[in-house]
């Protein structure tokens, strides 16, 4: 964890392949060991699980990295509340990729 | 009784805190309904300097761990900046990845994807029970405390670590963190008012009567506020004479008593002399 995860949405993914970073999304649909997540840009984003990486809410945040098919390899998840709203999640997400210096 | 838009309990505590430092706490005066409840009327003698001062020392800043990590100790005794704004508490909104409890601290080890840093809580020896706080691993707290540095280590001397159970929360803090960020720059560019602890700042301003009610009250305000400073305030019979419109003695005396009302005027040294809560008070 000593290294900074930025917080990205769908459309961001290409440019952190290869980094590790915090997605937030809902859950749409379970695919075997992956999960499906709307991120907050409305967009999906498809998570490949691991042990310490299970998805038990609608809502949640992924910490993993990203891989060159754009599927984020998940590292660990945290549950989020049922009344998350993405989209002023996203303008976080925007507002902190435009002010890298607070926060990478 | 008229309206008084924008009136602010508050901003009246510091105007007359300044009269009362500039009077040398040498006068008494009823207090009404309209010094605050909080306050009860009594206006200690608490000077405003002293004010401001604690009022810096109050700041809470919101802040990325990486702001806190990058925060320069080089002089590792407060006080400590961010942006060169001086900062004391500080909250934070991270993930706790590790707890050690030992005899009497918690220590937690939190990130929030900018950093990790280091939280201390000491445990309530009164109550240790109280001090078993539901922190679970793995999930989001909002922590709010001191920053310290300790041989060299950064960390936060926690007073609250709070579980975050509304997540909104974490975009709340992250946007909080941007706008306490770019204040300093905002207003800059605005060349100034206020900072972003605005309460130090920006009650320092004194009340604009705004009263819509008689030309007269106007005229009386406008008179006593722009008076020429004395300590024992401005005599009825001069704002009489020096008004510039025919007014009874009787009519000034109705619209002194309603500004007296409404907190914009106190009477100094008898009933027959006055001050305006945000006139132009000796600066000694």
């Amino acid at each position: 964890m000593e290294k900074p995860t930025p917080r990205i949405n769908s459309s961001l993914l290409p440019k952190y392949v290869d980094t590790t970073v915090r997605i937030v999304g809902k859950v749409q649909e379970h695919r075997g060991t992956s999960v499906i997540l709307q991120a907050s840009d409305k967009k999906p984003v498809t998570v490949e699980l691991s042990p310490d990486c299970q998805i038990a809410s609608e809502y949640v945040e992924i910490i993993g990295k990203v891989q060159n098919d754009l599927k984020v390899s998940g590292y660990s998840s945290i549950p989020l509340s049922e009344n998350f709203d993405l989209d002023a999640y996203n303008g976080l997400v925007l507002a902190s990729n435009s002010n890298p210096t607070i926060f990478t | 009784m008229y309206n008084q838009p924008g009136q602010n309990q508050g901003y009246n505590y510091n105007a007359y805190g300044g009269h009362q430092q500039s009077m040398q706490g040498g006068m008494a005066y009823g207090a009404g309904d309209n010094y605050g409840s909080g306050s009860g009327g009594g206006f200690t003698a608490s000077s405003q300097e002293d004010k401001k001062e604690s009022f810096s020392q109050q700041t809470l800043r919101p802040a990325s761990i990486k702001q806190l990590l990058e925060i320069n100790t080089d002089n590792p005794e407060p006080p400590y900046t961010i942006n060169g704004e001086e900062i004391k508490q500080v909250t934070v909104v991270a993930v706790v990845r590790d707890i050690n409890v030992q005899t009497t601290m918690t220590q937690y080890t939190v990130e929030d994807g900018t950093g990790a840093i280091e939280v201390k809580m000491w445990i309530d020896q009164n109550s240790p029970a109280a001090s078993e706080l539901n922190v679970p691993l793995l999930s989001y707290v909002k922590i709010t405390g001191d920053f310290r540095v300790y041989s060299d280590k950064k960390h936060i001397l926690a007073h609250s670590i709070k579980p975050v159970t509304d997540h909104n929360e974490l975009t709340y803090h992250g946007l909080d963190v941007i706008y306490a960020s770019l204040y300093k720059d905002m207003k800059n560019s605005r060349s100034g008012e206020g900072s972003y602890s605005a309460h130090s700042a920006a009650n320092t301003a004194a009340p604009q009567y705004k009263g819509n009610e008689s030309d007269n009250i106007r005229r009386v305000y406008d008179y006593i506020s722009n008076a020429p400073n004395s300590l024992e305030g401005v005599f009825i019979n001069d704002i009489q004479k020096n008004i510039g419109i025919t007014i009874s003695l009787e009519q000034i005396r109705s619209a002194v008593n309603l500004l007296i009302d409404d907190g914009f005027v106190y009477t100094v040294m008898d009933e027959d002399h006055f001050f305006t809560t945000n006139a132009g008070y000796p600066s000694y």
